[in-house]
């Protein structure tokens, strides 16, 4: 910070008081004037940046509170798919729509044709 | 001069300024110091207080699958519909307008509105259609919470094994109750920012939310090897038209319960609507007495004992035997049988006499060892251990009893577990109900694998036991109706008479067949159980068919080829007392 404020210092003592006759004491009232308003343009700037920080959180903090509502219902969506397609393949529904509504039955040994394994 | 003096006084004021900043600047750094360091903590909770929450992530209860993944028992979220009654203006209206789509009497809402409390329920857990038909309505004062229902897609399958879970999702029977814990989850608070209009900011963000649902618990069941028995089992009690049924399927190697039925069923989703006595899993919490089904380890026990060997020859009294003062008959008069046409036959007086070869002592160790009169260790609440007379009140007529199934009882998982001992070449297997449980994200927390609880016969004698098996269901046998064509069948008949007041009954029995196919390669052992048939009373009659009906479809099912026995079974001829012939010249024992 002080680098900054001896920089700043000599870029306007060169470019605008070298030019100008000034008396010695002026001269260093003004140097301190520089490091004063340099020092309070810094805190300034450091609290802004904190605000800007604590605003970035908040909506972050919003994004993960609709991501955590999303993340439910599409947890219970999944749930409530799973649920109806348990539901769909019961064996009790399946033998149920076999039998009365394809006319299928269960193959007697008779039908029942063994292959050969071949390898 | 003036000036000088002037200066110095004005350096001493500036020092006199300065050392009052830093005191005052000490004193401000000392009150942060206190504030921030020493306060912090209750500082802190009192800011907590005031613009956050805490947030309770409610625990979902977890799934329970069949062995294949098929889903049995799923949480879904559901809304229940509350009110506040001081927001309602007219509780009548509302009442009227609400009453048909709940299904109640307008009177029953509207002393619900009228209630003094802020808040009451007025319909736990609605249907989706319900829900969207009272949101439609858009009235004031009423409101929808979220909760947690269960659902059993597959209505009765297997409702005893699975139980249900109440209204507030805790188990209340079968493995709901026994894994409740596992299931149901842990609540998980977190603490969240209130915003302005009291919304929720989740700026400590949330951690695994998957951390709260419960566990999901993998079942050994099969599905549809549990609906085939069930299936089976309703038929052949209406058949017989008998009180009810119970059937186990198991894996004689693993020890695996691939089905436990029992008849009459309920169904899980409206447990309330059925009687209690129907939630129970009678597998494993009934007993009954085996009657002549335990003449399998009887014999078992004598050739492991080498008491005596296959063709040993029984005299079989002609159908009746005193012993004590009391007569032991048979259901026919045999005279000379060997071990395996006592089986075959089912002869009572012959059983007897092999007991009384074999000894009471032995046959009470061999009892204990194939796992009768203690807990098998299923995981299952409510199990009985069965029972047996002490040893030293073992009097020479109950000896023979126990010998032909009758003063011992067991219960159907027992019984099924020690046949699969016979099966699987000796070994007592403990029998499984939950293969493994998962996390949310379906890594597996716990697997739980086969054990072997003991040895209860040898190899050799496993072997014999199950060509002896084989005989009952040849011809002339008293299992021929539980032939599966294709395959060789091993297994025994029994029909037990049932205590009715102090004293066997004549009408109430309980007929069974307990058996494993194929039997050169046993891959299921399957008990039936008929509770008092009126009609077909006999074992062979009612459960050896259905036996049959549910070996064959299970056989067809698991893609199990059909194929001939390995082996002539040879037909046993009837013999009397004066034939002293040496039988079995053709038995060629497997393994």
């Amino acid at each position: 910070m002080i680098g900054v404020a001896r920089t700043a210092e000599r870029f306007i003592h060169t470019n605008f008081l070298a030019r100008q006759r000034i008396r010695r004491d002026s001269d260093s009232a003004a140097r301190d004037s520089i490091y004063l308003i340099c020092m309070a343009l810094l805190v300034l700037a450091a609290f802004f940046f904190a605000l800007w920080i604590r605003i970035y959180f908040l909506e972050v903090g919003y994004r993960i509170s609709d991501a955590y509502r999303t993340h439910e219902a599409l947890v219970q969506e999944n749930k409530k798919l799973k649920l109806e397609r348990a539901a769909l393949r019961a064996p009790s529904r399946i033998e149920r729509i076999a039998t009365a509504k394809l006319g299928m039955t269960l193959p007697r040994p008779d039908q029942t044709v063994t292959l050969p394994w071949s390898k | 001069m003036v000036k000088m003096r002037m200066r110095t006084e004005l350096t001493k004021n500036i020092r006199y300024v300065g050392v009052g900043l830093l005191v005052m600047f000490g004193i401000i750094s000392l009150r942060v110091f206190c504030l921030q360091i020493v306060q912090s903590d209750e500082l802190k909770s009192l800011v907590r207080g005031q613009y956050q929450t805490s947030v309770t992530l409610a625990p979902w209860r977890g799934t329970i699958y069949d062995r294949n993944g098929s889903e049995l028992a799923v949480s879904v979220e559901v809304e229940s519909l509350y009110a506040r009654p001081r927001l309602i203006d007219n509780h009548r209206v509302v009442a009227e307008r609400l009453a048909p789509i709940l299904g109640v009497p307008p009177r029953e809402i509207e002393n619900l509105l009228q209630s003094p409390k802020p808040f009451v329920w007025l319909q736990r857990k609605l249907s989706p259609s319900q829900a969207e038909a009272i949101r439609e309505l858009k009235i004031e004062g009423i409101d929808f919470l979220k909760e947690s229902q269960r659902f059993y897609p597959n209505m009765e399958l297997a409702g005893q094994v699975i139980g249900f879970a109440g209204l507030d999702t805790q188990g209340l029977e079968g493995i709901e109750r026994e894994y409740d814990r596992i299931l149901r989850g842990t609540p998980r608070k977190i603490y969240v920012d209130r915003d302005a209009r009291g919304g929720r900011v989740f700026v400590e963000g949330i951690q695994n939310p998957d951390q709260t649902q419960g566990y999901d618990v993998v079942l050994t069941i099969d599905k549809n090897i549990q609906y085939i028995v069930e299936r089976e089992l309703e038929a052949a009690v209406a058949m017989g038209q008998a009180k009810g049924g119970v059937a186990v399927v198991m894996d004689p190697f693993t020890g695996d319960v691939l089905a436990a039925a029992t008849v009459p069923r309920f169904n899980p989703n409206r447990y309330a609507d059925f009687p209690p006595d129907t939630w129970r899993n009678r597998t494993v919490t009934d007993v009954f007495e085996p009657g002549s089904t335990f003449k399998s380890f009887l014999v078992a026990a004598a050739l492991e004992e080498r008491v005596v060997r296959p063709n040993d020859q029984f005299f079989c009294e002609n159908g009746a035997y005193r012993i004590a003062n009391k007569v032991i008959h048979d259901v026919h008069a045999y005279g000379w049988l060997d071990v395996a046409s006592i089986i075959k036959h089912s002869s009572n007086i012959g059983a007897s006499k092999i007991g009384q070869q074999l000894g009471r002592e032995q046959l009470y160790k061999y009892v204990k060892r194939f796992g009768f009169t203690q807990p098998t260790g299923i995981q299952f609440p409510g199990e009985q251990p069965g029972f047996i007379p002490g040893l030293s009140s073992c009097s020479e007529h109950t000896q023979s009893t126990i010998s032909f199934g009758h003063s011992i009882t067991v219960t159907p998982l027992q019984l099924v577990t020690a046949y699969s001992a016979i099966a699987n070449g000796g070994l007592l297997m403990r029998p499984n109900l939950v293969k493994r449980i998962v996390d949310a994200t379906g890594m597996t927390v716990q697997e739980i694998a086969p054990l072997v609880r003991c040895r209860v016969v040898s190899e050799e004698t496993a072997a014999t036991m199950r060509s002896i098996l084989q005989q009952v269901v040849a011809p002339g046998g008293t299992g021929t109706r539980a032939a599966v064509p294709g395959f060789a069948v091993a297994g025994k008949t029994g029909t037990s008479q049932k205590l009715d007041q102090g004293e066997y009954s004549r009408s109430k029995v309980v007929a069974s067949f307990a058996g494993f196919v194929p039997a050169d390669d046993p891959r299921i052992t399957v008990l039936v159980m008929i509770d008092e048939p009126q009609k077909m009373k006999y074992g062979g009659e009612i459960a050896a068919p259905a036996f049959s009906k549910m070996a064959q479809a299970i056989l067809n099912y698991l893609n199990i080829a059909p194929r001939q026995p390995r082996y002539e079974v040879p037909a046993v001829p009837e013999r009397t007392w004066q034939e002293t012939k040496t039988t079995f010249q053709h038995f060629e024992p497997l393994g």
